[in-house]
């Protein structure tokens, strides 16, 4: 399994200096901004790195190599996990290269830590959602649901906020009292339990990351090449 | 009860348009067998199949003792493959490829490789999609040469080389078979190839398997009878396993025993006995 791993950073090499690059530019630019969106950058160069198994997917499809590696001493579920683990790595040295950068720039170290939390858990997510399309359905017709799973949640929130805004805000006015009852309450979460709210989403998501890759498995068992 | 290498027993495989038919064959261990065959013929299924790389409907297959379902890794380790073209990422250099598959497989051997990779003359600074194709081939057989295999496994491995190049490689393989442990599985359609290296022959045509034997046997087995076409009519019909008429006379392949005296005989090779069995009159 080690070394279809050493054979993806061969294959991954040139995107990884590139994405290097992209990444630190972005999460400087992101460190440097002063206002809380800019963080919203850093998050850049971890999605970019949890879709490298899936152009690592795309490499092995255009060598061909999965028929010639099931014939070397690796299982399938040694090929699949190979796929899960570089993410795995890849998202973590996104956030760690992303923390680096925001240490050096001066960001505010416990908001970047949080907002970097939850980008990971995203990115666990989006493999997990992804990988399995890509094992059915191969990368090059996955293309088009990556697309659709990456814009989906965005269009959505979209969505929803204009239909809210125009629907639920414009008629019902929310009493004065009720809006600030809910600042209160949202003063009240305490840091220790907002941390502790990140960590579940994390903990989920690496569960939801490894329901995945059972998914995978068993598709990727009954593939034939 | 002797030791087989591959054990095809009664396998069948349904694709669309494409039936592998109750494949029968057996390649004892110390011996090289030649899988012969028109291009769709089955070849690359029986090999497939073969490494789990395809799933078969029913039958059994046996490699080096074991059920090819659930190869384990060890055995995997004394598996070495070669297929029709090189599979390795392209982007690699040859110290790179090297690398991966030192940790890939256990028992690796670098002094092997290298060693190849000098006999060869393989470029260690151009990456794989710059290699010619005869290059990629030697890479691959390096490759699978280089981890203390048992069994080679090989699908249209020569096809596409140079007579020269070919015919080292199959030194090489001639080489290898002297441990009487080792044993190889060619398919091809070079059938001049198969002749020269073969003890065992597995002809296999429309999926399903016409002949499976010793090679010396088969071509004991058949002759080309050459004569005139009224000379032709003569001959004991039911015998004669394929024939090609032509203005100067017939040519036709038959069962040597079947054969009267009077009749001039050629010996049957390989190509003409696939030859008249895939294009029965």
């Amino acid at each position: 399994m080690k070394g279809l791993i050493i054979k993806d950073f061969y294959n991954l090499r040139k995107q990884i200096v590139l994405y290097l690059i992209i990444g630190v530019l972005y999460s400087v630019i992101g460190a440097a901004s002063t206002d809380t969106g800019g963080t919203s950058f850093t998050g850049f160069i971890m999605i970019l790195s949890a879709m490298m198994p899936i152009t690592a997917v795309s490499y092995d499809e255009r060598a061909k190599w999965d028929k010639y590696g099931l014939t070397m001493p690796v299982s399938r579920k040694d090929t699949v996990a190979a796929k899960y683990i570089l993410g795995l790595i890849f998202t973590v040295s996104g956030a760690v290269v992303s923390l680096i950068t925001g240490f050096i720039f001066g960001a505010d170290m416990e908001e970047y830590l949080m907002v970097i939390a939850v980008i990971a858990g995203v990115c666990f997510l989006y493999l997990s959602v992804l990988l399995p399309i890509v094992y059915k359905m191969g990368t090059e017709k996955a293309r088009f649901i990556m697309i659709a799973v990456i814009l989906l949640p965005v269009v959505l929130i979209m969505a929803g906020a204009s239909y809210f805004k125009k629907s639920t805000l414009s008629v019902i006015k929310v009493p004065e009292s009720d809006v600030l009852n809910l600042q209160e309450k949202a003063a009240a979460v305490t840091p220790s339990g907002l941390t502790a709210g990140f960590l579940i989403f994390i903990a989920v998501s690496i569960v939801i990351l490894y329901i995945s890759y059972r998914i995978s498995v068993s598709i990727y068992s009954r593939k034939e090449f | 009860m002797t030791d087989f290498a591959i054990e095809f027993k009664n396998v069948t495989k349904k694709y669309d348009g494409f039936v592998l038919d109750n494949v029968s064959f057996a390649l004892p261990r110390g011996c090289i067998m030649g899988l012969i065959g028109a291009n769709g013929a089955g070849k690359s299924t029986i090999i497939n199949l073969m490494l789990d790389i395809t799933a078969k409907d029913s039958g059994n297959i046996r490699v080096l003792g074991c059920s090819s379902t659930d190869l384990t890794r060890e055995l995997k380790e004394k598996i070495g493959v070669v297929f029709d073209e090189s599979f390795f990422p392209e982007n690699m250099k040859l110290k790179e490829v090297e690398k991966v598959l030192a940790n890939i497989y256990k028992s690796w051997d670098k002094t092997a490789f290298s060693e190849y990779m000098r006999k060869f003359a393989l470029p260690q600074d151009k990456v794989v999609k710059d290699f010619s194709r005869g290059m990629k081939m030697k890479l691959s057989i390096a490759c699978a040469l280089s981890h203390n295999a048992e069994l080679l496994v090989l699908d249209e491995a020569t096809s596409g080389l140079d007579p020269i190049v070919r015919d080292e490689i199959l030194d090489i393989f001639l080489d290898f078979i002297q441990d009487e442990n080792h044993s190889v599985l060619i398919s091809s359609h070079i059938t001049s190839d198969l002749e020269k290296v073969c003890d065992y022959v597995t002809f296999i045509n429309e999926g399903h398997i016409v002949m499976s034997d010793e090679k010396d046997l088969i071509l004991e087995k058949y002759a080309v009878v050459k004569c005139g076409e009224d000379e032709f009519d003569m001959l004991p019909q039911d015998k004669v396993i394929g024939v090609r008429i032509h203005k100067f006379g017939a040519e036709a392949l038959m069962e040597a025993s079947a054969v009267p005296h009077s009749y001039a005989i050629e010996p049957a090779d390989l190509e003409k006995i696939m030859l008249f069995t895939v294009k029965r009159r």
